[in-house]
C-alpha cells in the first residue's frame, strides 16, 4: 500500500472523525430511553419481591411447569410417575385400602429440591391427578422441608381392624 | 542472565485464573504465563463441571433422556433435545409431521437467536459496554417469555418428544413469534450504533485472536466461529435435517479465508447476520405451518426401540452438535454420546490467546463462545 | 499559603458567628467543615443517585426505588452495607501489606479532601487564592493517582499489580495534555488565579471562554477528556475495573475499601467538572443586572454556588451519559488516544490561543 503524508492525515482525521461520530451515534441512540412517548421509556426490570408491582403466578402462561400438586382423592398410586422421573424425586408407596381392592396410597412425596421441572410425570398421569401448578415461590429454611408430602398417611392397625369389623358387618348384611 | 534462569523463565508471571472467575465462560482452570500485559502461553483446564451426563441416559428409560438432553448446553436447550431425539427416531424409523417439523424447526431457530443474542452480551459484558449487554438480555427475554408460553419453561424447555413435540402451538403464538421476530430486527440498529460499529469496540475486536482457516480444519471448529474465519459450511445447508431444506436462507460468512478474516469481530458479525437469517427462517416455518398432527410419539413405558444404534448432528447455536445413540432393545439407552462444538473451541485457546493482552483475554473467551457445561457434560 | 486574604475571612466570621478573637486557622478549619458537609458531600452524593437514576433511565431499568423516596437515599444504604463488610483474612497477602494497603486507600482519599481547601466554589469560598491557584486541584489529581497506584502495589497479586501500570502509564498520559489545556485556559484569561479566570467570563453562554475563542473550545474538550483518562474516569476506566473482568487495581477490592475508593472517584470527578467549569465554562458568574447588589450579601453567594454547582453537575451527568453509551477502551488503546490525538490537539490550542489573544485579546 502507498502511503503518503496527505494519505497518512487523511487516514488520521478521517478516523478521528469516525470516532467522534460514533461517539455522537452512541450517545443519541439511548437518548429515546430518557424522553421518548413510546414503550421505550418503560422499564423492563421490576422490583422483587415487591407486593404491589411484582408479577403474580397468574400472569404466566398456563402451561408454565411450576411446583407439583397432586390430587390424592384421584390418584390411583399406579407409580407411573415415580418410574419415569429421571431424577427419581417422587416416592409412592401404597397399601391395601379400605376396599381391598382399591390401594391406598400412603407416602406420595415429592422432592422439589431435585425435582427439575421436566413434566413427565404429569404427562403419563393416567387420572390426570398430578399437575404442575404456576407457583414458583418454593424458599424454604431447611432442606427436608421441601419436600412436598401428599400421601394419605399409613394406615394404623387400629384403623385397619375398624375397617374389618365395617366390611364384616356388611358382608352379613349383605348376606 | 545465564541460560539457567532464562530457561526457567523468571521474566515471566504466571497466573492462575480460576476454575472460578468472571472472566471464564464457565468453570475452568486457565494458566496463562504473561510478559508484562501480554500472555506469552496460555492453558486451559476443562473438568469441573463433568456432571456424568452420558451415564445418566443409561440409566433412565429413554424418555427420562429427554430432561437430561436439555441440561447439555443450558443456554441453548432445544439443540440438545433435538439432536438426541433424531437419533433415536432414526433408530426406531419414525416418520416426524410437517407441522411437528415446523415447530421443531421454530423452536431451533428461536433457541439460535436466543443463543446469540446471550453471545452478544456476553461479548458487550467484557468490554464494559453495559447499556446494550442490558437491551439484548432484554431482547433475549422476549424469546424466553416464548418458550414459557409454548412450553411452560424458559430454559429447560422438555417439549420434544420421539416422534414429535409434546403439544400443538398455544393460541397466538405464532402472532407473537412473528411480532417478536419483527422487534429484534428493528433492534439490530440500536445494537450496530451501541456496539457493533462503535469505533471504541471495533477497534478492540478487528484482528483480535484470528483464527485462519487451516487452524479452524485442523482444530475441528464448526459453527459461526469456523463460518467467521472462511469456512462454507452449515449443517442446515450441507445434510438439511427437521424440514431445513423447504427453508430459504444464507449463510453468512466471514469476509475472506486467507487468514485475515476469523477475528473476534468477525465472529460477532457472523452471529449478528444469523440472527437475522433465524428471522428470516422464522418468517418461512411460521407460514409454512400446516394444520395436521402434531404429536407421535407419547410417554410411554412400552417405548422400546429396536436394536441398533444411530448418529444424528444438528447446527446448534455454537456448531456442529452430534448424538451417537446405541439401543440394545431394552427400555434404557445402552449409550449416548455426544459430540459438542464447544471441545475445539477450546483446544484452541492456547493459540488465540498467545500474543493478547491481558485485557483482552476475557473479551477473545467470550468470542470464541465456549459452554462449560457442554463440554465437560 | 495566601490565608491572609482577609475578605473571605470576615465573611466566614459573621457566618460561623466565630468572635474576632479567635484564631485564623479555627476559621479555615469550620470553613472548611461547611463547606465538606454542606456542599461537597451533598452535591456529590445527589449527583451520584442521579448518575443511577439516569443510568437506569437509559437502561430502561427500575433503578433505585426503595430507600427514601424514589431511592434517594440509597447512597446512604449502600455506605452503611459497605462499611459493615469486612475483609476476609487472605492467604495471598500479608496483614502488613494489608495494612499498608489500608493506609493507602486512605491517603487516597485524605489527598482529595485536602484539595476543598482549594476549590473554586464562589467568590467567597477562595481560602487560598494565589497567582497558582489553578494548578492546585491537578497536583492533588496527580498525588490520588499515586496513591491508587501504590495501594496497588500494596495489594498484592498479578491483577492489581498490572493495573498499577495502567494507572501509571495513563496518568503520565493524561497529565501533560491536561497541563496544556490550562495554559490554554492561562492565557485566554490572562492569569491563573480563580478570581482572573472568573472575571475573564460572563454569566451568559455567550461570554464563556469555550465560546468565546474556538481555540478555548478545543482546549476544554482536551483538558476535560484528558482529565477522564488522568483519573481514570470510564470510558477510559480500563485501569480501574471494579469487576475482576480484566484485571485492575481494583479487583477484588470491597467492603470499606471499595466505599472509599468510590467517595474519592467520584469526588475527583466532581473535581475536575468544578475546575473544568471555572475555567471554561462561565465559572459562578452572575447575570449583570445583579452587579449592583451589595457587594457581600449572603444570598450573592448562595446563587454563585447554585450556578456553579449546577453547571458541575451537568457536566458530570454528561460523563455519565457517556459512560453508558460507550464501551471501555484498552489501555495501550487510550494512551495512543492521548498521545496521538489529544496532545497534538493541544499544542495547536495553545498555539492558536496565543495568537488569538496576540491578534484580538483583549487589552
Amino acid at each position: 500500500m502507498k502511503t503518503s503524508v496527505l494519505s497518512t492525515t487523511r487516514v488520521y482525521f478521517s478516523s478521528i472523525s469516525a470516532g467522534v461520530r460514533s461517539l455522537v451515534q452512541a450517545c443519541s441512540s439511548i437518548l429515546p430511553y430518557l424522553w421518548s412517548a413510546t414503550e421505550l421509556r418503560k422499564e423492563v426490570t421490576e422490583q422483587y419481591p415487591d407486593p404491589v408491582s411484582s408479577r403474580t403466578p397468574d400472569e404466566l402462561p398456563s402451561r408454565t411447569r411450576g411446583l407439583l400438586e397432586n390430587d390424592i382423592q384421584r390418584c390411583t398410586g399406579c407409580k407411573e410417575c415415580e418410574e419415569v422421573c429421571p431424577v427419581k424425586c417422587i416416592k409412592v408407596e401404597n397399601e391395601p385400602g379400605e376396599d381391598p381392592g382399591k390401594t391406598w396410597v400412603a407416602v406420595f412425596d415429592i422432592d422439589h429440591a431435585s425435582c427439575i421441572f421436566c413434566g413427565l410425570c404429569v404427562e403419563v398421569c393416567a387420572p390426570q391427578s398430578l399437575i404442575h401448578t404456576r407457583e414458583y415461590e418454593g424458599a424454604a429454611l431447611a432442606l427436608p422441608q421441601l419436600v412436598t408430602s401428599f400421601g394419605r398417611g399409613r394406615v394404623t392397625d387400629e384403623q385397619r381392624e375398624k375397617w374389618d369389623i365395617m366390611r364384616r358387618s356388611q358382608e352379613a348384611e349383605n348376606l | 542472565m545465564s541460560n539457567h534462569t532464562e530457561s526457567l523463565h523468571t521474566d515471566l508471571t504466571e497466573w492462575e485464573v480460576g476454575p472460578f472467575h468472571a472472566m471464564l465462560p464457565g468453570p475452568m482452570k486457565l494458566l496463562l504465563r504473561l510478559d508484562g500485559e501480554v500472555v506469552v502461553s496460555a492453558q486451559a483446564e476443562t473438568g469441573f463441571l463433568h456432571r456424568g451426563l452420558e451415564k445418566a441416559f443409561e440409566q433412565q428409560r429413554w424418555h427420562a433422556g429427554i430432561p437430561y438432553s436439555d441440561r447439555l448446553d443450558p443456554e441453548a436447550a432445544i439443540f440438545g433435545e433435538l439432536v438426541f431425539c433424531l437419533a433415536v427416531e432414526e433408530i426406531c424409523a419414525i416418520q416426524v409431521p410437517e407441522r411437528a417439523q415446523a415447530i421443531r424447526v421454530i423452536l431451533s431457530e428461536l433457541g439460535r437467536v436466543s443463543g446469540h443474542l446471550a453471545y452478544l452480551a456476553r461479548v458487550a459484558r467484557m468490554v464494559g459496554a453495559e447499556t446494550i449487554l442490558h437491551f439484548l438480555i432484554r431482547d433475549r427475554e422476549k424469546i424466553l417469555d416464548l418458550f414459557e408460553l409454548l412450553t411452560g419453561a424458559r430454559f429447560a424447555l422438555g417439549f420434544l418428544r420421539f416422534g414429535g413435540v409434546r403439544d400443538d402451538v398455544t393460541e397466538g403464538f405464532i402472532e407473537r413469534v412473528i411480532e417478536t421476530s419483527e422487534l429484534i430486527r428493528q433492534r439490530l440498529k440500536e445494537y450496530n450504533d451501541l456496539l457493533s460499529f462503535n469505533q471504541a469496540f471495533v477497534k478492540r475486536m478487528v484482528g483480535l485472536a484470528p483464527l485462519s482457516l487451516d487452524r479452524v480444519k485442523a482444530l475441528g471448529v464448526t459453527g459461526p466461529a469456523a463460518r467467521a474465519s472462511g469456512l462454507n459450511r452449515d449443517e442446515r445447508k450441507a445434510r438439511p435435517y427437521t424440514g431445513y431444506e423447504k427453508m430459504d436462507f444464507s449463510v453468512p460468512r466471514g469476509k475472506s479465508s486467507d487468514g485475515t478474516g476469523g477475528s473476534a469481530h468477525d465472529r460477532f458479525i457472523v452471529r449478528l447476520m444469523e440472527i437475522l437469517q433465524s428471522l428470516e427462517i422464522l418468517k418461512h416455518a411460521t407460514e409454512s405451518l400446516v394444520p395436521g398432527p402434531f404429536k407421535k410419539g407419547e410417554v410411554s413405558k412400552d417405548f422400546l426401540p429396536p436394536r441398533g444404534e444411530a448418529y444424528a448432528y444438528v447446527e446448534a447455536a455454537r456448531g456442529l452438535l452430534g448424538c451417537h445413540v446405541v439401543a440394545d432393545g431394552s427400555v434404557k439407552p445402552l449409550r449416548v454420546q455426544f459430540r459438542s462444538p464447544s471441545i475445539p473451541n477450546i483446544a484452541a485457546i492456547p493459540e488465540v490467546l498467545s500474543g493478547a493482552r491481558l485485557e483482552d483475554v476475557g473479551l477473545i473467551l467470550a468470542s470464541m463462545d465456549i459452554s462449560v457445561a457442554e463440554a465437560d457434560k | 499559603m495566601a490565608l491572609a486574604n482577609s475578605t473571605w475571612e470576615q465573611h466566614w466570621r459573621a457566618l460561623l458567628g466565630i468572635s474576632a478573637e479567635t484564631a485564623q486557622g479555627v476559621v479555615a478549619a469550620g470553613a472548611i467543615l461547611v463547606i465538606l458537609f454542606g456542599v461537597i458531600i451533598p452535591a456529590v452524593g445527589v449527583v451520584s443517585y442521579l448518575f443511577r437514576k439516569l443510568g437506569a433511565d437509559l437502561q430502561a431499568r427500575v433503578g433505585p426505588n426503595q430507600a427514601g423516596a424514589a431511592g434517594f437515599l440509597q447512597g446512604l444504604a449502600d455506605l452503611l452495607k459497605l462499611l459493615q463488610k469486612q475483609k476476609m483474612k487472605s492467604e495471598v497477602t500479608s496483614a502488613e501489606s494489608q495494612r499498608e494497603g489500608s493506609f493507602w486507600y486512605f491517603g487516597h482519599t485524605l489527598v482529595l479532601y485536602s484539595s476543598l481547601a482549594v476549590l473554586p466554589l464562589g467568590s467567597v469560598f477562595l481560602f487560598v487564592n494565589t497567582d497558582m491557584s489553578a494548578f492546585l486541584p491537578f497536583i492533588a489529581a496527580l498525588a490520588a493517582v499515586l496513591a491508587t497506584l501504590f495501594s496497588g502495589v500494596a495489594r498484592g497479586g498479578v491483577a492489581s499489580f498490572l493495573g498499577v501500570f495502567r494507572v501509571s502509564a495513563q496518568a503520565v498520559a493524561g497529565a501533560v495534555p491536561a497541563l496544556f489545556a490550562l495554559l490554554c485556559a492561562g492565557l485566554g484569561a490572562g492569569g491563573f488565579r480563580w478570581e482572573a479566570m472568573a472575571k475573564a467570563q460572563g454569566f451568559y453562554p455567550w461570554s464563556w471562554r469555550v465560546f468565546v475563542n474556538p481555540f478555548e473550545l478545543l482546549a476544554f474538550l482536551v483538558f476535560f477528556a484528558s482529565g477522564m483518562v488522568l483519573l481514570s474516569i470510564p470510558p477510559f476506566s480500563s485501569a480501574h475495573p471494579s469487576s475482576d473482568l480484566r484485571g485492575g487495581v481494583l479487583s477484588g477490592v470491597f467492603g470499606r475499601r471499595f466505599a472509599w475508593l468510590s467517595f474519592s472517584r467520584t469526588y475527583a470527578l466532581f473535581l475536575w467538572s468544578l475546575i473544568s467549569v471555572v475555567m471554561f465554562l462561565g465559572a459562578w458568574n452572575l447575570p449583570g443586572f445583579l452587579d449592583g447588589a451589595p457587594e457581600r450579601e449572603r444570598w450573592v453567594f448562595v446563587l454563585e454556588l447554585i450556578v456553579v454547582l449546577s453547571k458541575t453537575v451537568s457536566l458530570m451527568l454528561l460523563a455519565g451519559w457517556i459512560e453508558r453509551a460507550s464501551p471501555r477502551l484498552r489501555t495501550d488503546h487510550v494512551t495512543d488516544l492521548v498521545w496521538w490525538v489529544f496532545m497534538p490537539a493541544a499544542l495547536v490550542a495553545l498555539i492558536g490561543t496565543a495568537l488569538w489573544e496576540r491578534l484580538w485579546g483583549g487589552p
